[in-house]
C-alpha cells in the first residue's frame, strides 16, 4: 500500500475530506444545537445565528477543496497519471496537513461560536463581534489550506 | 462627510407650545432628546397605561390574523421590505376611518383568538376520550361503576394477546359458573369481561391476576356515562367533535374575513407607538405648570435654521442655545457618507461607530472591501446573480433608506465579484472546455502555457506560475491596506493635536514599511537601486530605535526599548500572512464548483437513460452551486469584514461611539411615500 504513489495520494485526498470534515461537524454540532436552544427563547434572531453556526462548516469545505484538488491532480477523473512514490508521499502530507488543520481549528471555532452564540441570546446587536471573533480561529485553518493548496498545485508528479 | 459634527443644545418655552413643537420634533427626527429625569418626579398617568395597554392589543391582534394572510399578499409586501408603502395623508385619512371600529375589531379577533384555543382543547379532549373508549364499541352491557350482582362479579378489562390461550383454558376449565366475552382485540391485547358466581370470585380473581389482567376502571374518565353504552357514548361524541369541527372552521372563515383589517391595524399600530413615545419623552425632562425644558443633540449645521425656524413659528417663546455637554457625557456619533460608500456603514457598524477620537473609516475600508470580496467570491456567475436580484429589488423596490443602502452594498458586491471573476477566469466553476466559445480567448489553445483560457482573464490560479502570482497579489493588497491603515493613524493623530505621537509612532513605521517595500521590490523594478533602499530602511529602523523609547523615564532604557519597539515589525508580518485568505477562498469557490459541476457530469452519465441523466444533471448543479454560492458568499463577506476589522481597523480605529438615536417616529410597517 505504501508503494505505490497513486494510493497514497489517494490516502492523503480521503485524510483531508475525513479530518476536516470531522473538525467541521463537531464545530457546527456544537453551535447548532447551542443555536437551537437560544431559537426556543428567540425565534427572531434565526438569520444571525444561521451565520454564526454555519462559520465552523468552512474547514470541511477547504478539506473537500484539497480532496478534490488532488484527485483531479493525480487525473483520477481523466484516466489517471503516474504518480512517483516521491510525489504521493507530498501529496499524503498535504492532505494530513489540511486534515489536521480542518479538525483542530474546527472543533476550536465552534466552541468561540458557540460562546458567541450565547452572546447574541442576549444581546442581538453584538452578532458582528461574535462573528468576528470566531473568524479569527478559522485564519489557521485557512493557513493550513493555504500550505496545502501550494504543495498540491505545485509538485511534480 | 463622516462624523457629523453634533452640537449639544437647550431648548426652553412656555408649556403652551409644548405638543405642537413635540409634534413638529417628532416628524422631522432632528433632535436626540438627553434624559435629565433626575429633575423630575416621574408620575405616570393612568392614561399611559392605558395607551401601553392598548399597544399590546393591537400587537396581539396583529401577530393572530397574521397566519391567516394569503400567500400572495405577502409575497408582494417582499417588494416593500414587508412594509406598506402610501402617503402620509392617506395613513392619517385611514387611522381615523378606521379608529372608530378598531375596538369592536381588536375585541372581536381577542374572542375569536380565545374561542379558537377552547376549541382545539375540548377536541383534544374528546378525541382523546374517544380513543380511550374505542376498544367497548362491541361491549354489549352499560358503562357501570361496578359490575357485581346478588350472585355474579364481573370483571372488565384486558390481558396481552399471548395470554388469549390461557384465559380461555383457566377460567373456562374452572368451572361453568365463569362466562367470558371477549369483545375486542388488538395489536395490544384483547379486551373482555369475565362473570363468575360469587362462591368462586376468589379464584378467578387470583387466576386473572395470574395472567397479568389489567382491569378497567371506568370512574376515572366516564363516570358521568353510567348506564349508557359504550356505543352510544362514542357515538355522542363523534357527534360532539364534529359539531365543534364546524364551528371552528365556521370561527376561522370569520377570522379570514378579518384579515382585511389588518392593514389598518398595522398603521395604528405606528400611529399607537408613536402616540407612545411622545408620551414618554416627557418624563425625561424639565416640565412645571407654565414652563418646560430639555437638553438635546442636534447636528451642528442644522442649529442656525432650526433656531430661525424656533422664533418663527413659537413668536419668540421657545428659545435655544448651545450648551457644553456634561462633565462625563458621552456625545453620540452620527455618520453620514456620501451615497455608495454610505452602503458600506453597515460594515463600520458591525465592527463599531467611531468613537470620540477616531475618524470614520467607512469610505477607507469601503474600496478595500469591494476589491477583497470580488476576489474572494471572483466568479462572474455568482456576481452577476448577486447583482441582478440586488439590481431588481433596487428597482422595483420601495424600501427605506437604509435598506436600499444595504441592497446597494450587495449590488456593489455583486460587481466586485463579476470583474473578480473574469480577472481570475470563474465561470460557475467551468472549465475552458466546459465553457462556451464566446467567453474563450480566441487565442488560447488547449494544453500551452502562457495565454489564459478565458476573455479578460489576467491570472490562472491554477497553472503553473498563477497561485504565486494570486498569493503575491493578495499579500500586495495586503501591504497596501496596511500602509494605508498606518497612514491613516498618522493623520488621525494630526487631526486630534498629538503631533508628537503622530511623527513618532504612525509615521516612522509608514516611513520604514514602505522602504521594506521598496527594498523589497528593489529587485524587480530597474529605477530603484538595491543599495540606496537597503540604507533607507536602515536609516527608518534607526529612526525608530530612536523614537520608540522616548516615553521611558530612564535615559539607559530608551534605546532598549526602541529596539524592543522594532520588534513590533512581527505583528505586521502576521497581518500580512493573513491576507493570505483573499487567495484561498477565491480558489475554494472555483474549484468546488469545478467539483460540483464534475459530479453532475459523473452522477449522470451513470443513469440509465440519457433523459434522466439530464435531469439528474441538472438538480445536481441547481443545488450543488446554490450551496456554493451561499457558503462563498458567506464566507467572502465575513472574511473580507475581519480584514478590515483586525487588520486595518488594528492600526488606527478603536470604535465605542453610541449611536446618535434622534426623537422621531419609527415606523415599524409602515413606509411614507413623498
Amino acid at each position: 500500500m505504501f508503494e505505490s504513489g497513486i494510493v497514497l495520494s489517494i490516502i492523503g485526498a480521503v485524510i483531508a475530506v475525513f479530518l476536516a470534515g470531522i473538525g467541521s461537524g463537531f464545530g457546527v454540532y456544537m453551535t447548532g444545537s447551542k443555536a437551537a436552544g437560544v431559537l426556543a427563547e428567540k425565534p427572531d434572531l434565526f438569520g444571525k445565528l444561521l451565520v454564526i453556526t454555519a462559520l465552523p462548516g468552512s474547514q470541511g469545505v477547504y478539506g473537500l477543496l484539497i480532496g478534490i484538488l488532488t484527485l483531479s491532480k493525480i487525473g483520477l477523473f481523466s484516466g489517471g497519471a503516474e504518480v512517483t512514490l516521491n510525489a504521493g508521499y507530498q501529496i499524503l502530507w498535504a492532505g494530513i496537513l489540511m486534515g489536521l488543520a480542518g479538525l483542530f481549528s474546527g472543533v476550536l471555532q465552534g466552541r468561540v461560536a458557540a460562546a458567541g452564540i450565547g452572546a447574541v441570546g442576549k444581546d442581538g446587536s453584538v452578532a458582528g463581534k461574535a462573528i468576528v471573533l470566531s473568524v479569527i480561529i478559522e485564519t489557521y485553518a485557512i493557513f493550513g489550506l493555504l500550505v496545502a493548496l501550494l504543495v498540491v498545485n505545485s509538485i511534480q508528479l | 462627510m463622516a462624523k457629523v459634527e453634533l452640537q449639544k443644545v437647550l431648548v426652553t418655552g412656555f408649556r403652551t407650545h409644548y405638543k405642537i413643537l413635540m409634534q413638529e420634533l417628532h416628524r422631522s427626527g432632528l433632535l436626540e432628546i438627553v434624559d435629565t429625569s433626575d429633575f423630575n418626579d416621574g408620575e405616570v398617568e393612568t392614561e399611559e397605561h392605558f395607551g401601553a395597554y392598548n399597544l399590546a392589543r393591537i400587537d396581539g391582534a396583529i401577530a393572530f390574523l397574521k397566519p391567516y394572510e394569503t400567500v400572495k399578499t405577502q409575497a408582494d409586501s417582499m417588494l416593500s421590505g414587508g412594509k406598506l408603502v402610501m402617503s402620509e395623508a392617506e395613513a392619517k385619512a385611514r387611522v381615523k376611518s378606521f379608529g372608530a371600529k378598531s375596538a369592536d375589531i381588536l375585541q372581536e379577533a381577542e374572542e375569536a383568538k380565545e374561542s379558537l384555543v377552547r376549541y382545539e382543547n375540548e377536541v383534544i379532549k374528546i378525541q382523546k376520550k374517544r380513543a380511550e373508549l374505542e376498544p367497548f364499541r362491541l361491549f354489549k352491557m352499560s358503562i357501570e361503576k361496578d359490575y357485581a350482582t346478588e350472585t355474579t362479579k364481573s370483571w372488565v378489562g384486558a390481558v396481552s394477546k399471548a395470554q388469549q390461550k390461557n384465559l380461555m383454558q383457566e377460567l373456562l376449565g374452572e368451572s361453568n359458573l365463569v362466562d367470558v366475552d371477549i369483545f375486542a382485540e388488538g395489536e395490544g391485547g384483547i379486551c373482555f369481561r369475565v362473570t363468575a358466581d360469587r362462591s368462586i370470585v376468589p379464584t378467578v380473581g387470583k387466576k386473572l391476576e395470574n395472567l397479568r389482567f389489567e382491569e378497567y376502571d371506568f370512574s376515572m374518565e366516564f363516570s358521568d356515562c353510567y348506564g349508557k353504552k359504550p356505543r352510544e357514548v362514542l357515538y355522542a361524541f363523534e357527534k360532539e367533535e364534529a359539531e365543534l369541527l364546524e364551528k371552528r372552521a365556521k370561527l376561522e372563515a370569520r377570522v379570514k374575513e378579518l384579515v382585511v383589517h389588518l392593514d389598518d391595524l398595522r398603521i395604528l399600530c405606528d400611529y399607537n407607538a408613536w402616540g407612545k413615545t411622545k408620551n414618554d419623552i416627557q418624563h425625561k425632562m424639565l416640565k412645571t405648570k407654565n414652563l418646560f425644558a430639555f437638553e438635546a443633540w442636534m447636528p451642528k449645521k442644522s442649529f442656525d435654521s432650526f433656531s430661525v425656524w424656533l422664533q418663527n413659528a413659537f413668536v419668540g417663546e421657545v428659545s435655544i442655545e448651545e450648551i457644553q455637554p456634561r462633565e462625563n457625557e458621552e456625545e453620540p456619533v452620527l455618520v453620514k457618507n456620501r451615497r455608495g460608500i454610505a452602503s458600506f456603514e453597515p460594515i463600520t457598524e458591525l465592527f463599531a461607530l467611531p468613537g470620540a477620537k477616531d475618524i470614520d473609516p467607512t469610505a477607507y475600508l469601503a474600496p478595500f472591501f469591494f476589491v477583497f470580496f470580488g476576489l474572494c467570491l471572483s466568479d462572474v456567475g455568482y456576481g452577476l446573480v448577486l447583482t441582478l436580484v440586488s439590481a431588481y429589488f433596487l428597482l422595483l423596490g420601495q424600501f427605506s433608506r437604509t435598506a436600499k443602502d444595504g441592497l446597494f452594498l450587495l449590488f456593489l458586491c455583486g460587481i466586485g465579484a463579476t470583474f473578480g471573476g473574469i480577472f481570475l477566469g470563474g465561470y460557475f466553476g467551468m472549465t475552458a472546455a466546459q465553457a462556451p466559445s464566446f467567453l474563450l480567448n480566441p487565442d488560447f489553445v488547449a494544453g500551452i502555457e502562457g495565454v489564459n483560457p478565458f476573455r479578460g482573464q489576467v491570472i490562472d490560479p491554477m497553472v503553473g506560475q498563477g497561485p504565486i502570482l494570486f498569493l503575491g497579489l493578495a499579500m500586495g493588497l495586503g501591504m497596501l491596506q496596511l500602509l494605508s491603515g498606518v497612514f491613516l493613524d498618522f493623520y488621525r493623530q494630526m487631526k486630534n493635536g498629538d503631533y508628537m505621537d503622530a511623527i513618532c509612532d504612525p509615521l516612522s513605521w509608514f516611513f520604514l514599511l514602505l522602504m521594506i517595500v521598496f527594498y523589497g521590490a528593489s529587485g524587480f523594478v530597474g529605477f530603484l537601486d538595491q543599495e540606496v533602499c537597503k540604507m533607507l530602511t536602515l536609516i527608518a529602523a534607526g529612526i525608530l530605535v530612536m523614537t520608540q523609547g522616548r516615553k521611558q523615564k530612564i535615559w539607559l532604557l530608551k534605546p532598549l526599548s526602541g529596539l524592543l519597539g522594532l520588534y513590533n515589525i512581527t505583528g505586521y508580518v502576521s497581518d500580512l500572512l493573513s491576507y493570505s485568505r483573499i487567495m484561498a477562498l477565491g480558489l475554494a469557490t472555483g474549484v468546488i464548483g469545478f467539483a460540483m459541476n464534475l459530479t453532475a457530469g459523473i452522477l449522470s452519465s451513470m443513469m440509465p437513460h440519457p433523459a434522466i441523466g439530464v435531469v439528474v444533471a441538472i438538480i445536481v448543479i441547481v443545488f450543488g452551486h446554490s450551496l456554493n454560492f451561499a457558503l462563498s458568499l458567506l464566507g467572502a463577506f465575513v472574511h473580507s469584514g475581519r480584514l478590515q476589522f483586525i487588520e486595518f481597523f488594528g492600526k488606527f480605529y478603536e470604535g465605542g461611539g453610541r449611536k446618535f438615536k434622534p426623537f422621531e417616529r419609527e415606523k415599524k410597517y409602515l413606509f411614507f411615500q413623498n
